[in-house]
Parts: structure tokens; C-alpha cells; sequence
């Protein structure tokens, strides 16, 4: 056997290993079929997100007073709504900004509370009971209502590079990250303290390592299992908290449509037109159950002693 | 243990002093004017603007007014609203009692229906209630809740009818009836309850929803416990098993979870209340918010906050109490 042919078989090798590990994972995460479900659904939304200008019906924005909250026409599938704006396509924009701001809020998030968590985790001491301190003040501030002066406070505030019909939305996605940071944080700094402790951490540190090269390349990767699941889980939850916030009109700002300011006119009209509390509330629903099967899924592919 | 108390009590001073700075900063840098619901008004000359704005020390510099904020509430002034010229502590005083009634009635509704649920839930695994139940459990941690409140307004409320009377089967707003009120013949307590019955329902299936998944998960591992076989083994009855070994353990969780939603109590409900027009604690806030009314709201973000503090700390010394294996360092 030649050098060449050695290493041949060490690349068949390696690429067959890395291989197995996605495919252990694909193989546990199929067989939960709800999980599989909800991924496709996540996908179907997605891309009619992503479609909605070539797809969508009608002008989500055009406003036509004479059809105003009409039931299903051969011309709306889905009625139109106060404003006589078409009920489908304005469904299909709002998935592009509810989606959007789920996504976001959720990687955002994640990235800053992994960031805290680790640093927090990995350097303990002082520079772990000043950022401990911080979550503890964070989590005390009273959520919801925060987030509502929050959202009033700044809805007028006007951001450069972003047009005005979308500076609601960017706000929104930076509050809900600043409040929305600390699970993940509190997650990864318990998975680095126990990582820490463990010997190949220690070997890192005998070799010479540098601190941050051990969180970047060792701490945060062997954590990512429940990252990654509280992150599936927790785009489903953002999504919801961004349309209930939208529903109080704290949040994003009509005209520019989210399943949640769809909500917001409902009950004004519920004697003569009912039926519009429906699709946009299945729709928030919908995403986020399969969110949250797809988490379950993953969480249990992942790895099966997670318990969260 | 008095030292850990006195320790977390001694922390939560700096916490509630860094909230309440955190709020008012908010509010003070808004673009929001608390005054802009009087320049339109052609009968406010502008001259009483400025007296209103004097009068609200809204001229000088912020720490100054936090200061004296700050000041005043040492001394038990919790300041003026700006809306209804009444002390900002009265505004919250009356609404207090109405969530605290929703909320207890929520709460105790929640517990009746989710912890039997649970523990039945746990003991027969995988059986045909087992999986309603979770199914249940999983569909509500996904339905946002403001919608299943507009579905619950929606049918029970605007489309079916009280075959007797034609009107709306329950009411959709309101904590009772201020046409029938004193008319003879009305009857309070059916009143109340018939204008309970919905917001009752939205908040209950879901936090029962939460509670119940709770229980199960927690009644499921302490049945696997050795000390639960060990019971067994000697000979007790099921019954006594179930009810003396494993449940008094599996409660104790449960307990903090409860302890960390009290403070839930004060803050009422936003959406519920929003939706049926209750005239409760979180409407009170969300209309502050609205009509940027500074003492109402920092009141009740301060209060709640304190609250929040002085529960978790509770949760803990509860959790000592109830699971002696836990000592405070």
C-alpha cells in the first residue's frame, strides 16, 4: 500500500464518518413523524414567504372601499378586510415579516445570550458574578409590559437606511432581543461550567490554547445540541409574543401587514364580519406548533438525555 | 438561613433601584409628550399648558425629577396621575380588587383542573386519557393566546345566541351588567359568574395547559424513585403510595412554579383584560402606557418588580422548606 492509497482510504473514512453523524441524527429525527411535519410546514411557509410578490393574488396594500370585509369571492379566496384589501395576499406578506422577525429575533438572541453565557461560564469569578447579576436584574424587569412601552416609546423613532414602513419592525426585533437573550445565556453558561471541568479542556490548556480559541472551537460547539433546540423552539415563541404585541398595536405598525395587526380590527368588527379573526390566528398557530414539534424532534435526535 | 435572607433582601435594593431608573429613562427619552392630549384642546389656553407643565416639573432636567421621584416615594408618594389628577396609588387601589378577583379565580380553576389531570395523566401512562391530556397540553403551548380569546368573543359572544332572550349567549364585556344592576329581580352572584365565564375560560385552559404538563412530568419521575418502590415493598397500599410518597414529592416543584406566577395576581392580565374590557390592573397599565401617564405607570412597574423579587425569594426559602436535601450557602 502507497502513502497515496493511505490516504485515500483516511479521506473515504473521514468522509463517511461525518456523514454518519448527520444521518444518525436524520434517521432519529424521521421517525418523529410530527417533527417531519412540522419541518415541511416550516418549509411550505417559507417559501410562499419568500414568493409571496409572485404568488400573492393581489396588492396586500391596495385598498378598495367598496369590497370592504367581503366572505370568500372566487376573486378573495379568503374575504377581504376593513379596508377591502385582499385577505390572502396580505396572509402572504405578513408571513414574510412575522418569519422574518421570528428568525432574526431568534439568531440574534441566541448569538448574544451564547456570547454572555460563555464568557460568564468559562471565566467565572467576578466577570461571572457581575454578567450572573445582570441576567438575575434582566429577568426581573417585567416582560410583557416592558416590551409594550418599549415598542410605544420608540414607534416613532426613525432609523437610517430602513424605510419608515419597516422601522417598526426593526425596533421590534431589537427589543425582543435585548429581553430575549437570557434563556439561552443561563443554558450554555451550565453546559461550559461542566465542560470545563472535563480533561480535554485541561489538555486544550496544556497545550496553549488560548481562552478564547477553547470557547470558540471547544465550549460553544460541544453546547450546541440545546442551542439548537431551545433556538427551534424558541422562533415559534417569538413569533407569537411579535403577533400578540402587533395585535395591541404595540408593535409593528400598519399598513405594513404581520399575522398579529391582522388581528387588530377583529373584534371592532366582530357583529358583521367574524370569520376575519380566522386565518391570520391559524396561521401564528400553525407556525408555531410546528416550531415546536420540530424542537421536540430535534431535541430528541439530538440527543435523547436532553431534558427540556 | 437568616443571613441568606437578609442577603437577597439587601440585593433586591440595588435591582429595584436600577428598574425603576431603567423606566423612567425609557419614558423620559420617548418622543412621547405627556401633554399632547391638551394642545388640541381649544379650551386649554396656553398658559394653563404651561401651569400643567410646571405643575409636572416637566422643565427640568431628568435626574432631577427622578430624583425627587425618587424622593417621594421614600416618603410613600407614589406621585399624581397626569390624566386623572387623582394620586397615582388610587388609580391602583381601584383596579386592584377586580384582577385580583379574575386572577384568583384563574388560579384556582387552573390547579383544580391540571393537577388531577397531571397525576392521573402520570399514573396511567400512554392510556387514552394520557394522550388527550398531552395532546391538549401541546396544542395550548402553541395557540397564542390573545386568539383563542377572539375565537371564544367570536362564538360565544357575537354568534350564539340564548335561545330564551336572543341575546349574546355570555357577555363579551364587562364585569357585570350596569343596566340590571339594582333592578329588581338581579341576582349578583349569577351576574358575576355569567360575566366570568369567558376571560375565566381564555386564562384557564391555558395556564392549565402549562400546569398540567408540569405535574406530569414531575409525578412521572418521582414514581420512578426508589423510595417509592421501597413503599411498595413494605406493603402500602396504593393509594397511600400515590398519595403520602409520591405526590407530597412531586408537589414541591409544582410549589415554586406557583410561587413565580403569583405576582401575576397584582399585574393582572393584559390581553384578557384588553379584550373583555375588564376594569382591571393590566388594562390600567396598558392605558397608562398609552396616554404616557409617568406615576400609574412606574408604580406598577415598580410594585411588580418588587413582587417578582420577593416571590422568587419566597419560591426559594419554599423549596428549602418543602425538600430538606437543599441548603442555602
Amino acid at each position: 500500500m502507497t502513502v497515496a492509497d493511505l490516504d485515500i482510504k483516511a479521506q473515504a473514512l473521514r468522509t463517511t464518518k461525518e456523514e454518519s453523524q448527520f444521518l444518525v441524527v436524520w434517521r432519529r429525527f424521521r421517525k418523529h413523524k410530527l417533527a417531519l411535519l412540522g419541518m415541511i410546514i416550516i418549509g411550505l411557509l417559507v417559501s410562499v414567504a419568500v414568493l409571496a410578490p409572485v404568488i400573492a393574488p393581489h396588492d396586500p396594500l391596495q385598498v378598495l372601499m367598496k369590497e370592504r370585509n367581503l366572505g370568500p369571492t372566487p376573486q378573495h379566496w379568503l374575504g377581504t378586510d376593513e379596508l377591502g384589501r385582499d385577505v390572502l395576499s396580505r396572509l402572504m406578506f405578513a408571513a414574510r415579516i412575522s418569519l422574518l422577525v421570528g428568525f432574526s429575533v431568534t439568531i440574534l438572541g441566541e448569538a448574544l445570550g451564547v456570547f454572555i453565557g460563555a464568557i460568564a461560564g468559562y471565566f467565572g469569578g467576578w466577570v461571572d458574578s457581575i454578567l450572573t447579576r445582570f441576567l438575575d436584574f434582566m429577568t426581573t424587569l417585567p416582560g410583557l409590559p416592558l416590551l409594550m412601552v418599549l415598542g410605544k416609546v420608540l414607534a416613532d423613532v426613525s432609523i437610517p437606511f430602513v424605510s419608515r414602513d419597516y422601522s417598526s419592525v426593526v425596533i421590534l426585533v431589537l427589543i425582543l432581543t435585548l429581553t430575549g437573550w437570557m434563556g439561552p445565556a443561563r443554558l450554555v453558561r451550565g453546559m461550559v461550567l461542566s465542560l470545563k471541568s472535563q480533561d480535554f479542556t485541561e489538555a486544550c490548556r496544556a497545550l496553549g490554547v488560548s481562552d478564547w480559541r477553547i470557547i470558540m472551537r471547544h465550549m460553544i460547539p460541544n453546547a450546541m445540541a440545546p442551542i439548537i433546540v431551545s433556538a427551534t423552539l424558541g422562533v415559534g415563541g417569538n413569533i407569537v409574543v411579535e403577533s400578540g404585541l402587533s395585535f395591541l398595536g404595540f408593535g409593528v405598525q400598519l399598513p405594513t401587514p404581520t399575522w398579529g395587526n391582522m388581528l387588530q380590527n377583529v373584534q371592532a368588527d366582530m357583529w358583521v364580519a367574524p370569520w376575519k379573526a380566522f386565518y391570520p390566528g391559524l396561521a401564528i398557530f400553525l407556525t408555531s406548533l410546528s416550531f415546536n414539534f420540530m424542537g421536540d424532534g430535534l431535541r430528541d435526535a439530538l440527543d435523547p438525555r436532553l431534558k427540556m | 438561613m437568616t443571613r441568606y435572607l437578609i442577603r437577597r433582601s439587601l440585593q433586591a435594593v440595588p435591582a429595584l433601584l436600577l428598574v425603576s431608573l431603567c423606566v423612567f429613562l425609557m419614558i423620559e427619552l420617548g418622543p412621547m409628550d405627556p401633554l399632547a392630549m391638551y394642545e388640541d384642546n381649544p379650551n386649554v389656553s396656553p398658559e394653563d399648558l404651561l401651569r400643567l407643565e410646571e405643575r409636572l416639573g416637566l422643565g427640568q432636567p431628568v435626574h432631577i425629577r427622578y430624583g425627587k421621584w425618587l424622593l417621594n416615594l421614600l416618603r410613600g408618594d407614589w406621585g399624581t396621575s397626569n390624566v386623572t389628577w387623582r394620586p397615582a396609588i388610587l388609580e391602583i387601589t381601584d383596579r386592584l380588587p377586580n384582577t385580583l378577583y379574575l386572577m384568583t379565580a384563574s388560579l384556582v380553576a387552573t390547579l383544580a383542573l391540571a393537577i388531577p389531570l397531571g397525576i392521573v395523566s402520570a399514573l396511567k401512562q400512554y392510556s387514552a386519557l394520557d394522550y388527550v391530556a398531552t395532546a391538549f397540553a401541546l396544542m395550548w403551548r402553541s395557540i397564542p393566546i390573545f386568539w383563542f380569546g377572539l375565537l371564544l368573543i367570536i362564538v360565544f359572544h357575537a354568534t350564539l345566541k340564548n335561545p330564551f332572550t336572543g341575546n349574546p349567549l355570555f357577555p363579551g364585556a364587562g364585569m357585570y351588567d350596569i343596566r340590571d344592576k339594582g333592578m329588581p329581580g338581579y341576582n349578583a352572584i349569577l351576574d358575576y359568574a355569567h360575566h366570568l365565564a369567558l376571560p375565566l375560560t381564555m386564562l384557564t385552559l391555558h395556564s392549565a395547559a402549562r400546569y398540567m404538563r408540569f405535574m406530569r412530568s414531575s409525578m412521572l419521575e418521582v414514581i420512578h424513585q426508589d423510595y417509592v418502590r421501597t413503599a411498595r415493598a413494605k406493603g402500602l397500599s396504593e393509594r397511600w403510595v400515590i398519595y403520602r410518597h409520591a405526590l407530597k414529592n412531586a408537589a414541591i416543584p409544582l410549589t415554586t412554579i406557583i410561587a413565580l406566577d403569583l405576582p401575576m395576581l397584582f399585574g393582572g392580565a393584559l390581553y384578557t383584560e384588553t379584550m373583555f374590557s375588564w376594569p382591571g390592573m393590566g388594562r390600567l397599565f396598558l392605558q397608562s402606557a398609552e396616554r404616557v401617564d409617568y406615576a400609574v405607570l412606574m408604580a406598577i412597574v415598580m410594585i411588580n418588580a418588587a413582587l417578582i423579587i420577593f416571590f422568587q425569594l419566597a419560591a426559594d426559602v419554599a423549596y428549602a422548606y418543602l425538600d430538606p436535601r437543599i441548603r442555602f450557602s
